[in-house]
């Protein structure tokens, strides 16, 4: 291989690991407030990027992409509301949300196609929103305190849940948001390596989020108090830190951050309604490779899987760039269960 | 400032707390003394709002707090500092002592803040050596004046105590007891759980003894320091005891 080539694939690399890397940090946020591994990490991405791509045809992609991370954001909420909370008091806002849930599964399922369209929209929501509200009052007494084990399961029903809601909203297309400069010709050369001015912008962004959340956690009142929780939740109480709240702020963080690297790497990848789950064993291997809950070490995690993947391709097949992962998690998880830059004691701490 | 009527609590189905009344008044040091799993934790937890009470009521500056979470409840000025100290292992003694004045965002709070730590640092000088450290590489010690500090931060009205001697040397639990005696001349109230009945007794006004569940006997300092069951059995007036 020669030096040109190797840079090639090294910038492709750490492209493609940055986003690893932020979906990795995702995990490692909300794991560090409940101790639950959110496998619908990789899904708002997914919707993010989507939203963002539909908006961007008709608001300047600046604004597309902010309203994608919204989105995105909202929904994390609504997650953690509906499937993550156990509250036992009647919650106006799950009952809407589990009411927008049926209405969509109402629509899906095409119950109501004999109707023109819009009205079948709009009769799936009203049958829906009672649905929900019948629900939340039959069943919310039935909740109890979950284990982690069944939440992580649960996370895993949501990703499933999101992939075939967007699967109807959009399609089961590929689909890609415009180059933020140019187009996918536009070539940026340093000396003799080339490559999309993109990819400078995917490296930039994730970078600046990286460094955001660094200064979040480490010195703004809400970020302290978000690392009080993920030590001792009973502790965090006791200081006057409303720990529900902090652990619904880890979904909104965790899911914006990905909207916004799942937006910026769309011209590069593209996105479809199903790339979520793969997303969401890839940033998961990097996290397990840093040590669960360790930030730092998911960057660097991020950039290795990334950089082993592209340069697994001038080796195997194309095919074979997913094992990689696979590959990485099975060895890990055998020889290094606290992660590389994980140390053994912190693991040992965890629950499981 | 605090009165506990005929509380009940515990845990699932395990009825810990068999109807146990309480009062701390004013600017009184109260304390809760009795043998392991007699159920002092149970409830000064219950109190903090972090257990469910099965019945009873706890009642706070003459306002019900059944309908108060944990947060309302420091809010409120109701603040516990928990058994084995539980600070935040790996965040700065400094950050510690910032959590614990969570509630208090106002815009010139920012200097209060201030200023309270630096009271802090000069109520435990050791604090401010270790303001950088991370508080799980405090000693014992250390970490209960910690625990207590960021209590303190929250500026509260009634300061309640679990265990705060538990296996600490003799001379710190007496630098901190001083301490807390000190802040009771500024206006605050304690309610101090203890299984070292004669430091508890030292600096309580009255106090009351918690055997499985049930207040058995309760009392002025003067009383149960006189009192032949509690000599026999906290005191060790029979026996010569190790500590002190
Ligand atoms: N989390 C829990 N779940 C179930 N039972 C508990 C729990 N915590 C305590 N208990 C039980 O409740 C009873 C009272 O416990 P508690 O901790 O209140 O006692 P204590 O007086 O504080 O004792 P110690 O002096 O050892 O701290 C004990 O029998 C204990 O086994
Ligand atoms: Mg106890």
């Amino acid at each position: 291989m020669n030096v040109d080539l190797f840079f090639n694939y090294l910038v492709i690399g750490l492209t493609v690991g940055a986003q690893y890397a932020i979906v990795a940090i995702g995990f490692n946020i909300i794991y560090n407030t409940t101790g639950i591994i959110n496998f619908a990490q990789g899904d708002f991405l997914i919707l993010g990027a989507m939203v963002a791509i539909s908006m961007s045809s008709i608001l300047p992609i600046g604004i597309a992409i902010g309203v994608g991370v919204l989105v995105a954001a909202v929904y994390g909420a609504v997650v953690e509301n509906v499937f993550i909370r156990r509250n036992r008091s009647f919650s106006p806002f799950r009952s809407v949300c589990i009411g927008i849930i049926a209405a969509l599964l109402l629509k899906t399922l095409g119950i109501f196609s004999f109707l023109p369209e819009g009205i079948d929209f709009a009769a799936a929501f009203l049958f829906g929103l009672p649905v929900g509200f019948g629900l939340e009052t039959v069943f919310r007494k039935y909740m109890k305190e979950q284990t982690v084990l069944s939440l992580i399961v649960l996370t895993i029903a949501v990703s499933i849940l999101t992939r075939e809601i967007m699967s109807h909203l959009w399609d089961k297309d590929a689909h890609v948001l415009p180059y933020f400069i140019g187009d996918s010709n536009t070539i940026l050369s340093l000396g003799s390596i080339s490559f999309s001015p993109q990819r400078i912008w995917v490296l930039g962004i994730c970078a600046l989020l990286v460094i955001g959340l660094y200064v979040f956690f480490k010195y703004t009142r809400y970020g302290k108090a978000m690392r009080a929780c993920s030590l001792d939740h009973t502790a965090a109480k006791l200081c006057g830190i409303n720990v529900r709240l902090m652990i619904t702020i880890s979904f909104i963080v965790s899911a914006a951050i990905a909207a916004l690297a799942g937006s910026v790497i769309s011209p590069l990848s593209q996105t479809k309604y199903d790339m979520g789950s793969v997303l969401a064993i890839k940033g998961f291997s990097v996290a397990i490779l840093g040590g669960l809950g360790n930030s730092f070490a998911a960057v660097a995690g991020g950039l290795i899987l990334g950089i082993l993947e592209a340069f697994s391709v001038s080796i195997f097949p194309n095919a074979y760039k997913d094992v990689v992962a696979i590959l990485l998690l099975l060895l890990i998880l055998v020889f290094k269960p606290s992660g590389v830059f994980g140390s053994r004691q912190a693991s040992q701490l965890k629950e499981f | 400032m605090l009165t506990i009527r005929n509380l009940q609590s515990g845990y699932h189905k395990l009825r810990v707390l068999k109807g146990v009344s309480v009062h701390v008044g004013e600017n009184e040091i109260v304390t809760v003394i009795g043998p392991n799993g007699a159920g002092k934790s149970t409830l000064l937890m219950t109190v903090a709002g972090i257990l469910k009470p099965f019945a009873g009521t706890v009642t706070f500056d003459n306002t019900d707090l059944e309908s108060f979470s944990a947060e309302k409840r420091v809010e409120a000025g109701c603040v516990l500092v928990p058994e084995g100290r539980r600070v935040f292992s790996t965040l700065t003694v400094k950050e510690n002592l910032e959590l614990g004045a969570f509630l208090r965002s106002g815009k010139n709070e920012k200097s209060a803040i201030q200023q309270d730590i630096e009271r802090m640092y000069s109520l435990f000088p050791v604090l401010q050596k270790r303001m950088k450290q991370m508080a799980g590489t405090l000693s014992g010690g250390e970490q209960q004046m910690l625990a207590i500090a960021r209590a303190l931060m929250s500026r509260p009205k009634l300061l309640m105590m679990d265990e705060p001697s538990m296996g600490i040397a003799p001379i710190i639990v007496s630098q901190i007891f001083k301490t807390i005696s000190m802040l009771r001349e500024e206006g605050l109230s304690v309610l101090l759980v203890e299984q070292n009945a004669k430091k508890a007794l030292s600096i309580a006004d009255r106090g009351y003894v918690l055997e499985t569940g049930q207040i058995v006997v309760s009392g002025s300092r003067e009383e149960l320091l006189e009192n032949h069951d509690v000599g026999r059995a906290y005191l060790g007036k029979d026996y010569s005891t190790i500590d002190e």
